[in-house]
């Protein structure tokens, strides 16, 4: 069975710099055979005309947003895309899609990990997100889509900090470690990430998160801001747990819950399995547990990083400890 | 796959994906049909499994459906009561606890 295409959603506020780093992935070698779908958003398609020059295989979505309107579009595009290497009419081994400033990227994921026929030719990399340096924390408060794109990256990319002061960095990148504790952080100031840093594995920054003092913080009071209704937490639990005792648990979590959980992540030590469990879930949206041959550290411990809107953390961590104590196999 | 609603899961779904090594698929199956009955209990309904193929969710009147998954599951068993079953009810934890130790 061929392995499945790796496939990187992009995505991040409108001028928050998406482009440019999609410009600068593209000219790498690790990105040469990368095939690339954007979306050309209103009368202008800028998005477009910008990365027309560089190598891949770009397809303009004609539509409008990817991800409020033409999912069913995207899923024929990558199809075709798909139908084209069967072919051998393109080749590429990577897919990079890249969202409106305007999308929640959940639309996508979903599209990929639920379409019959590209979720066995496709898997879900990584989510990155551009926050920007100068305008990144005003988005956040006003721009719920801002704050949503934030909260389901694995990379963010603060771009423009040579445009900001250390302070209002600082204190944004404070705002993107509570809101996503989970995701890897870059400062760019024309000096984009390199590719090897989008590609790398993450299972450690996952790990090591979870003692991070943001993880453990409380959410701030400002009802008004949108990021302030979200918070992070780490679920963490010193015995085995039982995987089918997870899996009713997280299912009914998520089926009851979904909406709100907006990302769940992190490592769990099952009863009889001798590596790590890598969980990974954005909102109703789970991907395959991952097995992993050994534990980073020298503890193992379970545990996930919850991403949550308006749910009390107490809430989960005592329906979790209900159901281990109850329903586990002694 | 779709927590919500289950599409396209099958046998792939992710709830079987970090079975224990040495356990038959057949036993971990039962096992989490067994702890999908704690809570549908809970409520005077019931969970099978058929044949390793499906499950079958019996409910309190008598009705009984047919459905593939735990999303599915709980889909269905929202349907039957009327009502969604929230895991972070305090109430449904207090009826599990109760029905645990009788």
């Amino acid at each position: 069975m061929n392995a499945r295409i790796p496939v990187h959603v992009l995505t991040g506020f409108l001028g928050s710099g998406k482009t440019t780093l999609l410009r600068h992935l593209l000219s790498s070698p690790a990105f040469a055979d990368c095939a690339v779908l954007v979306n050309e958003f209103g009368e202008i398609g800028l998005d477009h005309h910008l990365i027309a020059d560089v190598r891949g295989d770009v397809v303009l979505m004609q539509s409008g947003c990817i991800c409020c309107t033409i999912r069913g579009d995207l899923a024929e595009v990558i199809r075709g895309l798909y139908a084209r290497r069967d072919r051998g009419e393109v080749a590429f081994s990577r897919l990079v899609i890249e969202t409106t400033g305007l999308a929640d990227p959940t639309p996508v994921l979903a599209t990929i990990m639920h379409e019959p026929q590209i979720r066995h030719h496709f898997q879900v990399a990584c989510v990155i997100a551009t926050v920007d340096a100068v305008n990144g924390a005003v988005h956040l408060q006003r721009q719920p889509e801002s704050v949503k794109q934030a909260a389901l990256a694995d990379r963010i990319v603060i771009t423009k900090v040579d445009l900001t002061d250390l302070a209002g960095l600082r204190a944004l990148e404070a705002r993107l470690e509570r809101l996503n504790p989970s995701a890897r952080r870059w400062r760019s100031a024309n000096t984009p990430p390199p590719p090897d840093w989008v590609l790398a594995e993450d299972e450690i920054r996952t790990m090591m998160v979870c003692d991070s003092p943001a993880v453990q913080e409380k959410p701030g009071h400002d009802s008004n801001r949108h990021d302030a209704r979200i918070r992070a937490f780490t679920l963490s639990l010193d015995t085995s747990i039982d995987w089918n005792v997870f899996a009713v648990w997280f299912t009914l979590l998520l089926h009851s819950h979904g909406a709100d959980v907006l990302r769940v992540k992190g490592m769990l030590r099952v009863v009889g399995v001798p590596g790590p469990v890598l969980v990974n879930a954005v909102q109703h949206l789970v991907h395959p547990p991952v097995h992993l041959e050994a534990w980073p550290g020298d503890w193992q411990q379970s545990r996930l990083v919850f991403i949550v809107r308006d749910l009390a953390s107490a809430e989960i961590e005592r329906s979790f400890a209900a159901f281990h104590f109850l329903l586990a196999t002694k | 796959m779709c927590a919500l609603c289950g599409a396209f899961g099958g046998e792939e779904h992710w709830s079987t994906r970090a079975e224990a090594p040495g356990q038959t698929r057949r036993a971990e199956r039962l096992a989490r049909v067994r702890a999908a009955n704690a809570v549908l209990g809970a409520f005077a309904m019931r969970l099978d499994d058929w044949q390793g193929a499906a499950f079958v969710i019996s409910g309190a009147t008598g009705r009984r459906e047919v459905v593939d998954t735990l999303p599915q599951v709980w889909e269905m068993a929202g349907r039957m009561l009327g009502r969604s079953i929230d895991p972070l009810d305090p109430e449904l934890i207090a009826r599990m606890t109760q029905r645990m130790r009788q």
